[in-house]
């Protein structure tokens, strides 16, 4: 794949909910760098659709926050999963599992058609 | 971008939540700028890359308080419903309440006045009662075969005369001089032998034959 593509549309809600599932309560800074590590650097989130995410999957219940102290002792805002964000994340990724799925047949080359004898 | 890291309350009102955004945007800035820097960036130079990065920060920023508010949004969408709601339900009460009322004032008011019409009427019926027992004259006197009251007639009149020819039995009218005595003390006189001579009876009249 060349370059860095941006997270795909409609995946980055999955992707914020599928780190928070994994490592637990963390700020957006924290939250964008698993993603890019994870990714070993192929998926970049962009900075700006970042934070608006966050704050629709809240509103939607999806997530909850509170202010902690951070590493570097500054006040941050950390995320974590709420059950419905849970649920959410288990049929997001069978959507996407179904999409993929029905990608690589697509993509996958397929038999010639016997001739007709 | 008015964000800093000190100056904000540790719990900002929730209504207004510009004050979070911009806390945590800032953190998220330092926090990069700080990668910069550890990448071996000028501290200077660090937080005009980190700013380059995000983008349009005061896009960013007001796309979160447009999320945040919106469900305050929704909020004041439902009590103005609501609102609403009850203001006409109470209006709606309120003209039932007064048309009913209404309804029952006339209904009374009808009621009062077929009561009062009957009670005139029961009235007038008593009075014409007391006017027809009050309509009579007494007669007596030696010359009279049958004393006692007599009535006068409901339409007309009735002379002296005519009383005691018809209905008082006068033996001896051609010697009687008749006397009515009036019930406000007037008292006439009549000879009964003198045909020219008579009354109309008035109600209460005492009619006596001498």
């Amino acid at each position: 794949m060349a370059g860095t593509p941006e997270l795909l549309r409609g995946t980055l809600d999955m992707m914020i909910l599928t780190v928070l599932d994994r490592h637990g309560a963390e700020h957006g800074y924290g939250i964008m760098r698993h993603i890019r590590e994870t990714s070993q650097g192929v998926l970049i989130v962009e900075e700006g659709s970042l934070y608006p995410a966050l704050h629709r999957l809240e509103k939607r219940g999806c997530l909850s926050h509170e202010w902690r102290r951070s590493e570097s002792n500054r006040r941050a805002r950390y995320y974590s999963l709420t059950p419905k964000g849970r649920k959410r994340l288990r049929e997001q990724v069978t959507d996407w599992n179904v999409v993929a799925e029905a990608v690589n047949h697509v993509l996958r080359p397929q038999p010639a058609p016997r001739p007709a004898t | 971008m008015s964000a800093t890291a000190a100056g904000h309350p540790e719990a900002p009102t929730p209504c207004d939540p510009s004050p979070e955004i911009d806390d945590e945007i800032a953190f998220h800035l330092e926090q990069r700028a700080g990668d910069f820097i550890a990448a071996g960036h000028p501290p200077d130079a660090a937080m005009a890359m980190a700013r380059e990065a995000f983008g349009d920060v005061e896009a960013v920023r007001r796309a979160c308080i447009r999320i945040q508010n919106g469900g305050i949004t929704l909020i004041r969408h439902i009590h103005t419903v609501v609102t609403t709601v009850l203001a006409i339900a109470v209006i709606a009460l309120a003209v039932g309440m007064y048309t009913q009322y209404h309804r029952a004032r006339v209904q009374t008011e009808v009621a009062l006045a077929a009561q009062h019409n009957l009670l005139a009427q029961l009235d007038e019926e008593r009075r014409a009662e007391r006017q027809a027992a009050d309509a009579t004259v007494y007669v007596s006197g030696p010359g009279i075969a049958r004393p006692g009251v007599y009535h006068l007639p409901a339409s007309g009149t009735l002379t002296v005369r005519r009383l005691l020819i018809a209905g008082g039995g006068v033996e001896q009218a051609e010697a009687g001089v008749v006397e009515v005595r009036r019930t406000n003390g007037d008292v006439i006189e009549l000879r009964l032998d003198d045909v020219a001579q008579d009354v109309d009876l008035q109600p209460g009249d005492v009619v006596e034959v001498r």
